[in-house]
This record gives C-alpha cells, structure tokens and sequence, in this order.
C-alpha cells in the first residue's frame, strides 16, 4: 500500500488521492527481493544437494579406467653390435624418486646410468674393476648391493642417488637460465631447477666395500635382505653350496671406506647337489634374511629355513605344476613375501605363504593367477610402493597390473622385441620398458590401482590369509602393508547396530505411540509429548560416552539380571493387567486415570522380580557362570535356545490362546459374572505362560539334541563394548524419532472413525487396533523407515560404545565398526586424494544413499498416508 | 438375548479380549519405559555431573600390608572375588576376606581411594578392600590437606612446614597452614614460597605455593566451606583454561568454542533457510518440482551428520580452504592456514546439516499463515515483497525461530562431523581475541561434545577425568535440553495463540 499524497487535482474529501501505482521504490524492492529470495533460495536448495553431487565427484576417479601409455623412445643402454643389438641384457634398473633418470646394469658388469628424457647416457661404471661379476643382489629400491664373482668372492657395497643442493655460482652458465623442472646434464649426473627455484643435482653413488670369500667356486645366485640387525646374504655357487652371511658395516671416518664384517655358515645341503635336476635359476630371502627360496626352472622350489644360525631344507613344492612350461622370470612382490613366477607360457602367478596351523611350516598358495599373457614371460619386476607389477612377454607386450585384486592396469607394445627388463618408477607414474633392441618410457595412470570394486564387496586373499576374506584393514606400522579395503565388514556392522537398536527400539516405540494417542487422555498426552521430544534432543556423544562408561561396564556384571527383567518385566506387566480386570467395571473406570501408575508398578515389581531371579536362572540355566557359557566351556545350548525362542513360542500360544479358547468362553461363557470371566481369564493366562515356557523348552531341547547350539554365532564370548549395549543406547536415539512421528501419524486419524467404532460397540483396545491403526499403517511405516535410517547413521554412541573392531559376528555380545564410525576415526588420518581417502568417501557416499533411500521410501508412504487420511 | 445369541451374535462382556486389558497395559508399559529411560538419564547425568565438585572426605587407610592409602574415596562398591582373586592373596587376608564374604552374601566391599600425589607413586587410584585394612586403621586425620596443583594431579600429605627462600617460616601443621592461607596461592604467590608436606609414605615433599591452586583441610569443613569450596570450583570450571590434558581446571575455550560455532552456523542458517523456505512456499510455481525438491529437502534432514563432516572436509576444507591457501597463503605452505578444520569450516558444516530443519520449519510456519490474510493484503494493493515482509513473516516469525532454535540446539549437540572440520582437544588460541583482526575463521576450537568424548576415551587418565566428563555431559545437555525446551514453549505457545483465529 503506497501513499502519495498530490497536491493539486481534488479528488478525495481528505483531500489527498491514492495513486493507483505504486512507488517506483517499491516496485524496485519487491523486484530485488524476488530476485535475492529466488537467488538464494535456489543457492541454499543447490548446496545442501551439492552434498551427494560432490561425495560422487570424490569417489569418481577411482571408477575411471586406468592404463599405460607410450610417452617417447630411447636407446638401449648397452654397447650394441654391429648388428645393432646389444651383446648384453640388462639384469637389474631402478628409476630415481624424482623419475628423471635410471640406473641399469647389464651382464657384463656395466652400470648406466641414463636420463629418461631422451636417453642420453650420463656414466657408466664397471663394477669389479675389469672382473665381470658372475651374481648380483640388490636392496629394495637403491642402497645395499652385493657383487659375486667367479672366483668365489662376494663384494658389498652401497648404491644410492646423490642428491645436493647447489649455489647458483657453482653451476656453468647454461645451467643458470634452466626453467623449472629443466635438466642439464652435469658432471655425470643431472642439474634440474625445482619448483622452489632452487638447483638440484644427482648422480649415482656407488660405495664397493672388500671382497668377502665364500667359497672357491663360482658365485651363481645372490640375494640379500635388509634386516633391523643388519644385512643378510645368501648364495649359491657352481657346486651347489648353499652360503649365508650376516654383514655389519663400518664405515672408516678417515678414508671412507667401508669395512665388513660377515658371520654366518656354508651349508652342503644333501637334496641340493643333485646335478641331474635343472639348474637353480632364483634365490630368494625373504625380509626376516631367515627363509631362502631356491627355484629351478622346471618350478621345483626348495624352501630353506634358519634354524639356530643354520639353513636347513624346510619344505618343496612345485610352482609350475605344467609339465610344458618353464620358468622364465621370478621376483619378489614389495614386502619380499609373495613370490611373482612367469612361465614361458605366459602365465604369471603370485605365491605366498598361507598362514598355517601352530608349528608347521606354511606352504605357498597361489593365491593370484593374472590374465594370461600372448607369449613367454620375460620379465617381472614390482614396485617398490605397492602391490603393482609388471610383465613383460617374448612378443613384445607389456602389461601392468595390481596382484591383489588381479585387475589389469594397463597394456601396451613394444613391437618387435623381447622385453628384457621392467622398471616402475618408485611414484608409480612411469614405466621404463627396455626391449632387445629399443627402449622407452611409458606413462602408468593407474592412481587407484589397488581399488577394484570386486575387492569392496567380495572376499580377496591377502598375502599370509589362509583363504580369501572380507577385511577392512587400512593401516599398519610396517611399510610394506597393503591395505585392504573391504566395505563389507563396516556394511555389516552397520546393519547389526541397526538390527539390534531397533529390536529394541522400535516395538517400544510404536508401543508408546499407540498407548498416547489412543489410551492417554489430552492432557496428558500433551505433557508427555514433550518429554519424548527431549529424549530427541539429547547428543549421541552423550549418549555414547554413558553407554561406553556407564552401562557397558555396569551390564557385563549383570548381564542375566539385564536379560532376565528384558523378559519378566513384560511378564510383570500382563500379570498387572490381568489382576486389573478382577477389579470391578465401575472402578476400574474410575480409576482409569492413574492407570499408566498401574502400569509403572506392575512393570518395577517384574522388572525387581526378574533381577532377583537372575542369580537362580544363572546356576540353573548357565551352569554357575554366564560368561564360561557363553564361551562354551559349561553348560548346553538348551538355555540359549530358550532366550531365542521364549517370545515367539508366547506368541504362537497367545495366538492359539486367542483363536481357539475365545470361541469357547463366547458360547460357554455367557452369563458368568465379570468377576468370574476374570479370573478365568487369569487362569488361562498363567497356563498359557506356562506352555509358552514348555514350548520354547522343547523346541530349544530338540534343536540342541540335534547338535545346533547357538552359541558360536548368535551367542559367543563377552566383550564389555557389544551390539547389546549399543542396541539400549541407540533406543534413545530412535525411540523418540519413531514415537513422534507415528503418534501423528495415528493422531491424525480423523476422530470421527473412533467415535464410530466406540459407537458401534467397539471398545478402545478393538478401535486402536481395528479402525485407527490399520489406516496409520502406512504412518507407522514411515517412522520406522525414518529410525531405520537414523540407526544407519549414528556415529557417535557406534564409536563409543560398539568396541570399532571391523570383524563379521553375529554374536550379540560382540562389538563391531560401523560405516559411520570408521569415517570418524579413519578420515582425519587418510591422505587426501589417496586411495583410502577416497574409499572412505565411497563409504559415505554409501552412507548417503542408504539414508537417501530409506527416507524417499519413507517420505513418499507418508504422503500416500496423508492423502489416504484426507479422504477418510 | 438367548435367540440373539443362537443367530451368532455374542455380548461383549462375555470377552476379555474385546476389552484388551493386558495389550493396552503393554502399549503403556512402552511409554512408561521411554519416560523412565529419558528421566532416569536425566537426572542420572545431572546428579553425577553436579557432585563432582563437591569435596569428598580424605581417607588414611592404613593396610596390613604396611602400606597406608590416603586420598579422596571417589567410589564405593561391592563386589564378587573370584577364586584367583582369593588364591593371591596372602593367609591372613585371606581368612579376613573369606570372614567377610561370609558375612557378606558372597561380596567384598572396596573403595576407590584417589591416592594422589602421581609423581611418587605413579598412580592416580588406588581399591582398598575393605578387608585389607589393618584393625583400627581406617583414620579421617584432621590435618590431611588436598591440594590442588597446576600439574601433576591432586596431592595428599600433611604440612609439616612452611618455607620462604629456603627457610622455616612456621613449624608444624597448624602453623605452617596457617601461614598457607594466610598468603596467596596460583599465580599470584610470590617466588620462593614453599609448603612442606608428609606424604602417606612418610615421605617429605616440597611444593611450591605458585603451583597450587586451591588447597583444603579435606577432614576439617564445615557445610558452609564445602559450599564455598564446591561454588569455586564451579568458577574455576566454568571461567578456566583446562589443565593436565584437559582432567582438571576449567573448560572455558570449550563452552567458547561451542558458543561462537553454534553462533557462526545460526547467523549462516536462519537467512538462507528462511530464504529458501520463502522461495518454496511463496515464489516458485507449485508443482512437481518444488515436491521433488521438498522431499529432497525432507529426506536431507535424515542423511547421518557424519556424511555431512565428510562433505564438510572434503569441500570446505580441502577444496575451498586449499584454494583460498594457494592464493592467498601460499608464502605460509605447506602448512595450511584455511586448508585444514576451522572454526569457519565447522560452522558451515553445521549450517548445511541444519539448514533442512529450518527450511522445513519456516516452511511450515508459512503454510500456516491463512491465504485470505496475503489476498487481503494483496487486495489492498500491497506488492508480493510488502505482504510478505509486513504480514506473512510476524506471523510466521514464531514458527521460524523455533526452527532456529532447534537447528541451534542440533548444531550444538553434533561432535560426529566437528571431529572431521575442526574441533581438537586442546586450542592454544581462541577464535575470538583482541589481537586483529579479532574473528579467526581458520582457528581450530574446542568443543563441548567433542571435549566429553575426548576425556572420555582418549584421555590417559579416564578414570581421573570421568567426574570431569560428567560435568561437561551435564553442561552441554543443559545447554541443549535448555534450547530445546525453548523451542517446545514457544511452539505450545504458538499453537495456542493461532488456534482460536481461523480465517
């Protein structure tokens, strides 16, 4: 409404006149404010849906496809032949941490070392001095190295990339004018300008200690591992001795020479001296430096142990079970656990050591069998971060692929040579690819790698498991871990945190719905509403910290006292009722109002009742002791079976009860006075308890003579943190969220339906259960659905309470990790953009659509309800 | 009736079932179990948490063993031993304690004696058995004093003197105390100044009175200094930095932190939710859209709050917080200024996560506007902007703000997405402070639910910390009991109000 007054023109008797348009202020500021409402309101709307949008966006590239691609060529290395093939083969190489230069060496002893942008060649060093070294052993990556020679002797040393940072007046002019990430090739290394600005140079430093003598023979195989006590080598030579050497390093201050000092033994081991037997073609320590695995190329594998400082024969077994294949390449996967074996059909097979029982030996399973590839298997190489590998075949191809979950990562060619050697950059980012006449580089973009969406959802075997399982294992102390990443045990930890809170939950509270809305009189009703609506408000850190400090310790002192009222309670309470109804009609009316006192009286006396039984049913039912029963040491499945079966025996009685007695009393019972229907009634009750109790016993007694106990899966050993306590504190998170909504859900049924029904004759009970419930029903879903997802999504009474072991059990007495919880304690120690970071993103991404689901689904019963209700 | 009767028909009265007795008293015997749950937790939490400032009385329990056990008795239970229980103990214990599990109904009683004085003993707790007392051992010495300390935990002895740079100020325990309370204590004592304890071991033991809080004759109260004792101790509680990894001394940066998030996220949640809600119910065209977008709506209030951290981190944090690093910050990485949890990040966390509720709420507080009161001002010319601004918010604006209360009560309540945006035991520097430009977004702060479950599971000493736990269990539930409460009254208020007027 715009005033204005205009002079001038009379009009009006006041003497002013009422523009009929408005203020052109006004018009301006209805039009910002649609504008600025319409705006934000759309903004508000865009982010809170931005939620589900941006989890996707996270979880999406671990979905991408993942592959390898050529980045450019190179020359090989070695000095070539005329022919223009080398005369050598590259039998190790390592790519630096920055993946701007290689190091390889080839048979003749000769070290190169290369920069990846266009292969020139930076330094070559000769190891051994002019003496072609006849084995060779590498650490992990670069650092400890060991030589052997023909004439028995073994040299150590240490081999790393020398890193140093330089003043820009050190460096020759050219070097000044290098842009960032640049390289300038420099005193047998290479000069890069880094992000900082600064100049970095790097070569390789190779540091050769004395010669050891093993033996007199010629050195064949050598292999040593990196142990916290130190090195640990191992050798074959020509006659088939078996050598082992623990090495300590010192290095000399003054000349910087390193000094060793090697203790160990020689061993002839009998079954080894066999000539007639193909040649040894792989010795392999594992980490400890106390298990050498010894391969021929038919696939016979010789196991020796360290026992009391000396290698003994521990086991045999055949890794090429095809009698036509050979073996043509073998290495170690990152952890020096699983063994990768190609053959020269083309199959690569990951090995590793089941766990095995108490004192026996654990025997290699092949665990993975990769795709087979088109040709022989020429080369295997792992890196040195993960569980990534990579083959290379006879025919040229080059395949790269995760060994865990056996997915191939990427595949390419390099046509017309026979891949000689693989090395994977230690970032994962680049895969040198060295052929029989060229070489070249290759990208690897495969970040997510370790991620397959079978291994979320189906059991994977892990290097040591006895057999494929389900784990979510994120982290560890040791470098060479490898995460596993199951979603499985958190979705079912979810769903028992749920299962449990609403079984407790949920007939509570649509109990105390129905009891309010149809028995509870208005005034009540509106001061006990609030009370639950409290109970809403209450934070579930509270909530957890009292169910982890307060009721768990408290409960696994009382736990059958806990149980025993669970049920007499309920008891105590239709016994209450029963012993109501001898009252007369006229004052049970009158005392209608102090009814819900009644009905706390009757359940406090059962509830004190049942917790002083408890003692007695522990000696009766558990033998004396609750917690050896439940661990199986005492006692039968009997009493278990009881717990499981007494409510559904009372209701398949109360069932009968009321189907077939209730015809009987009709007929015969006409005309009794109310007092004696009463009793009868009480009488029936009691008896039907007592069959109740017969029934459950029976059952129970015939399932456990069968054999089925529960205990080991419903029922099993006592954590103090279990479903169980989390199922009691959780009902305070759910109850009062079903409890609101269904009880407007059954207020809303229209009153004119109960006026009715009670009219027609009805009494209450038969118009709650007959007229109002049945058109709330679709209500009373919703709010169940809407708890549900309540459940699903609680973390903090999960993470307090529930113990946070990621293990699949159902014993109710057993703590689990939720979805919710595992985000709480993982996602603030992940990597960002790491696999895990995003794995845990995919759980709440999992998260999101559960709840999304369960209260679209709720959401829409609820206005089929309204408009059902409206019509009515 | 009899013919009646042989056509099929029944009387009621001849059923007991018709009547239902016993299900209607197991449908109240639901609600009966959800009030006791809500009021025994209730009181349960408010009568622990507000006992535990109130000074116990000091034990000198002197064992057979020759060990005497001297601090606050925190706890009293009984309990059933176990044969290794017994099987430990040595002859003459044994045949006391069985005397007693005789005596008994098959239990012991013990109490857990907060012995105090962790640098010596390398214990905050001690159970003494009632049957491991020596006879006549169990003393209440008059001259026990706790004191309270800056670290290390509480201390029990008996002073012996009282010492100025080095020298005997006064002699003996009345003297020496004397000459305790006479001078300052804290901060504020001057250097130098130390008060000589025995300790249960016969131990001497020097502390200074500037590490000293608070120091009481535990034996020697009357009801007036433990009122006064427990009214300082609530002070310290509630104006205090915390000490000693957060068990003692106040909780002040938390209430702080607590209050100034909650504050940041209702100033970010009320305009754009009262927005959206406006765009909704009196701008956009009704149809399916805006019902997909109110279930939408409707269906976020339900999604776990942690997925909401997980957004919370991700975007805001890293995405946003990265970004604003990178160009702004970027002399300060790789440490991150916005790229980690904030104070800013967690309110907007919290804003999304409540926004729903208000939408919701004011949502219905319009619906609930009568139509013919926005005809009539239409009709009387007044643009779409002025009926809203001038008839449909006042009316509405009870519905709202109960809307904002709530979201106010839920965001106050929420830990689960604050441990991923922001919230950490323990914050150097406020959010808030004189020092420009006074409002820290980035800071990480401390928080009330998230200090409960700090204490509660990360602390090293839970057992030490769980009266601490209590208190802030009860002060955090007050705060939110206590908003919503509000919100309850003024929507009871509100229904009352606009009941009788239908248009």
């Amino acid at each position: 409404m715009s005033k204005t007054t205009t002079p001038g023109k009379s009009g009006s008797f006041t003497g002013r006149r009422y523009s009929r348009k408005p203020r052109r202020s006004v018009l301006w500021v209805d039009a910002l404010a649609t504008r600025l409402i319409a705006l934000s309101g759309i903004g508000s709307i865009v982010a809170v849906s931005l939620v589900g949008l941006f989890l996707a966006w996270v979880v999406l590239p671990l979905f991408l496809p993942t592959e390898i691609s050529k980045k450019l060529g190179m020359p090989v290395s070695g000095v070539q032949s005329e022919s223009g093939t080398p005369m050598t083969v590259p039998v190790a190489s390592a790519i630096d941490n920055y993946g701007l230069m290689v190091w390889e060496m080839r048979t003749n002893g000769e070290i190169a070392v290369q920069a990846l942008d266009g292969g020139a060649i930076l330094e070559r060093i000769q190891v051994g001095g002019g003496i072609v070294p006849t084995a060779w052993a590498f650490g992990v990556d670069t650092g400890p190295v060991a030589f052997g020679y023909a004439d028995g002797r073994v040299q150590t040393g240490e081999m790393k990339w020398e890193t140093r940072f330089l003043a820009d007046a050190e460096v020759p002019a050219a070097a000044l004018a290098l842009e960032v990430g640049e390289t300038h090739i420099w005193e047998s290394g290479l000069l890069v300008r880094t992000p900082e600005g600064q100049l970095r140079h790097q070569r390789l430093g190779l540091e050769l200690a004395d010669h050891i003598a093993l033996g007199d023979s010629a050195i064949e195989l050598l292999d040593l591992a990196v142990t916290p006590s130190g090195l640990v080598l191992a050798a074959i030579d020509a006659d088939l001795k078996f050598h082992h050497r623990r090495l300590t390093m010192k290095t000399n201050m003054l000349t910087g020479k390193v000094r060793v000092r090697a203790r160990g033994g020689d061993t002839s081991l009998p079954g080894l001296g066999v000539n007639s037997r193909p040649a040894f073609s792989f010795l392999g320590l594992d980490e400890t430096g106390n298990l050498a695995l010894l391969l021929r190329t038919d696939g016979s594998m010789v196991r020796l142990r360290n026992q009391d400082s000396e290698f003994v024969v521990s086991g045999r077994q055949d890794l090429v079970p095809n009698p036509t294949a050979q073996v043509s390449s073998v290495t170690y996967l990152n952890g020096r656990t699983s063994l990768l074996v190609g053959d020269s059909e083309g199959s690569v097979v990951v090995w590793f050591p089941a766990r095995a029982a108490q004192g026996q030996e654990p025997v290699l399973q092949p665990g993975h069998v990769l795709e087979p590839g088109p040709a022989a298997v020429t080369a295997l190489t792992a890196s040195a971060r993960s569980r990534m590998l990579a083959a290379g075949y006879a025919d040229g191809t080059v395949r790269v692929f995760n060994a865990t979950n056996e997915r191939l990562l990427g595949e390419d060619r390099l046509d017309g040579n026979v891949i000689d050697r693989l090395s994977i950059a230690p970032r994962e980012d680049l895969l040198l690819v060295t052929g029989a006449k060229e070489a070249g580089l290759w990208n690897i973009d495969a970040p997510y790698g370790e991620f397959s969406m079978g291994a979320l959802v189906r059991p994977v075997w892990y290097e040591g498991y006895p057999e494929p399982t389900l784990v979510w294992q994120s982290s560890a102390a040791s470098d060479s871990f490898e995460p596993k990443l199951s979603l499985m045990p958190l979705i079912f930890g979810t769903l028992k945190a749920t299962f449990y809170s609403l079984l407790f939950g949920l007939p509570l509270a649509l109990l105390a719905a129905i009891f309010t809305s149809e028995f509870l009189p208005r005034g009540t009703r509106a001061r006990v509403k609030p009370v639950i609506e409290i109970m809403a408000s209450l934070p579930s850190v509270v909530l957890g910290f009292l169910a982890a400090l307060v009721v768990a310790p408290w409960v696994e002192h009382v736990v059958v006292e806990v149980v025993a009222v669970l049920f007499v309670a309920p008891f105590g309470v239709m016994l209450g009722a029963h012993l109501w109804q001898l009252l007369p009609r006229e004052l049970a009316a009158r005392l209608e109002a102090i009814r819900p006192l009644a009905v706390l009286v009757s359940l406090v006396i059962g509830g004190f009742v049942g917790w002083h039984l408890a003692p007695a049913l522990t000696q009766l039912a558990f033998a004396g002791d609750f917690k050896a029963w439940l661990d199986g040491r005492v006692g039968t499945g009997l009493s278990g079976w009881f717990v499981l079966l007494i409510v559904p025996a009372s209701l398949a009685v109360g069932w009968l009860n009321v189907q077939h007695g209730e015809g009987l009393i009709r007929t015969r019972g006409l005309g009794w006075s109310p007092l004696a229907l009463a009793i009868l009634d009480l009488v029936r009750f009691l008896i039907a308890t007592v069959v109740a109790i017969g029934l459950a016993l029976f059952v129970g007694w015939l399932l456990n003579a069968s054999g089925w106990d529960p205990r080991g899966s419903i029922f099993d050993t006592y954590v103090q943190r279990n479903a169980l306590v989390v199922g009691i504190a959780m009902g305070f998170a759910v109850i009062p969220l079903i409890y609101t909504i269904s009880e407007d859900a059954l207020v809303s049924v229209p009153d004119h339906l109960r006026a009715a029904s009670l009219g027609a004759g009805a009494t209450p009970w038969q118009t709650a259960v007959r007229v109002v419930v049945p058109p709330a029903m679709s209500g009373l879903f919703s709010a169940a659905m809407i708890g549900l997802g309540r459940a699903v999504g609680e973390t903090m009474i999960v993470l307090m309470a529930a113990g946070n072991t990621p293990i699949m059990d159902m014993n109710i007495f057993n703590g689990f990790r939720t979805l919710s919880a595992n985000l709480a304690v993982e996602l603030p120690e992940a990597v960002q953009n790491s696999t895990h970071y995003r794995t845990l993103f995919l759980a709440a991404l999992t998260l999101f659509l559960m709840t999304f689901v369960l209260n679209t689904v709720a959401e829409a019963v609820r206005l089929h309800f309204r408009r059902k209700t409206s019509r009515l | 009736m009899a013919n009646l009767n042989s056509l099929g028909y029944s009387r009621p009265a001849a059923s007991m079932l018709a009547r239902g007795e016993p299900m209607v008293w197991l449908t109240g015997a639901g609600l009966v179990v959800g009030l006791l749950m809500v009021v025994s937790l209730v009181a349960f939490v408010f009568l622990r948490g507000a006992v535990t400032f109130w000074p116990a009385t000091v034990l000198r329990a002197e064992l057979t063993s020759g060990i005497v056990a001297q601090g606050e008795v925190t706890r009293t239970e009984s309990f059933t031993p176990d044969a290794s229980f017994l099987s430990a103990l040595n002859a003459a214990d044994r045949d006391r304690a069985e005397q007693e599990i005789k005596h008994g109904h098959g239990e012991l009683k013990r109490r857990l004696v907060r012995i105090g004085n962790f640098e010596i003993t390398g214990e905050h707790f001690m159970w003494v058995e009632d049957f491991r007392i020596a006879p006549g051992g169990e003393k209440y010495p008059e001259w026990l004093v706790v004191l309270e300390r800056m670290s290390w935990g509480r201390f029990y002895g008996t002073p012996v003197a009282y010492l100025a740079n080095g020298e005997v100020v006064a002699d003996g325990p009345a003297a020496a105390w004397a000459a305790f309370e006479a001078g300052d204590r804290g901060e504020h004592a001057a250097e130098g100044l130390v008060l000589r304890l025995v300790t249960s071991g016969g131990q001497l033991s020097d502390i200074e009175v500037s590490e000293i809080v608070r120091g009481y004759r535990g034996n020697d109260l009357d009801w007036a200094d433990k009122l006064s004792l427990y009214v300082s101790r609530w002070h310290e509680y509630l104006t205090a930095e915390p000490r000693e990894a957060n068990s003692e001394g106040g909780v002040f940066p938390a209430i702080f932190g607590t209050i100034v998030m909650t504050l940041g996220m209702t100033i970010l949640v009320v305009p754009f939710g009262v927005m959206a809600a406006l765009y909704l119910r009196e701008y956009a065209r009704q149809g399916w859209l805006t019902s997909v977008v109110r279930i939408s709506i409707n269906n976020l209030a339900g999604v776990p709050s942690i997925v909401f951290g997980v957004f919370g981190m991700g975007f805001f944090s890293y995405l946003v917080g990265g970004s604003i690093d990178a160009i702004f910050f970027a002399d300060k990485l790789p440490n991150p200024t916005f790229g980690t949890g904030g104070i800013m990040w967690a309110s907007l966390t919290l804003a999304l996560l409540t926004l729903p509720v208000v939408i919701v709420a004011t949502e219905e507080a319009l619906a609930a506007v009568p139509s013919s009161m926005r005809e009539g001002s239409f009709a009387c010319g007044a643009t779409k902007w002025q009926t809203i601004q001038r008839v449909v918010l006042p009316r509405a604006l009870p519905g709202i703000m109960t809307g904002a209360i709530l979201a106010m009560a839920r965001g106050a309540g929420e830990v689960a997405p604050l441990m991923l945006v922001g919230a950490v035991k323990l914050a150097p520097e406020l959010p808030l402070d004189m020092t420009f430009p006074f409002f820290h977004p980035e800071r990480s702060f401390m928080h009330l639910g998230f200090h409960i479950y700090d204490l509660g599971f990360q602390s090293q000493n839970s057992e030490a910390a769980k009266p601490m736990v209590f208190t802030t269990t009860m002060l955090l539930m007050g705060i939110v009991l206590f908003l919503n409460a509000a919100a309850i009254w003024l929507r009871s208020r509100l229904t009352r109000k606009f009941s009788g007027s239908k248009f």
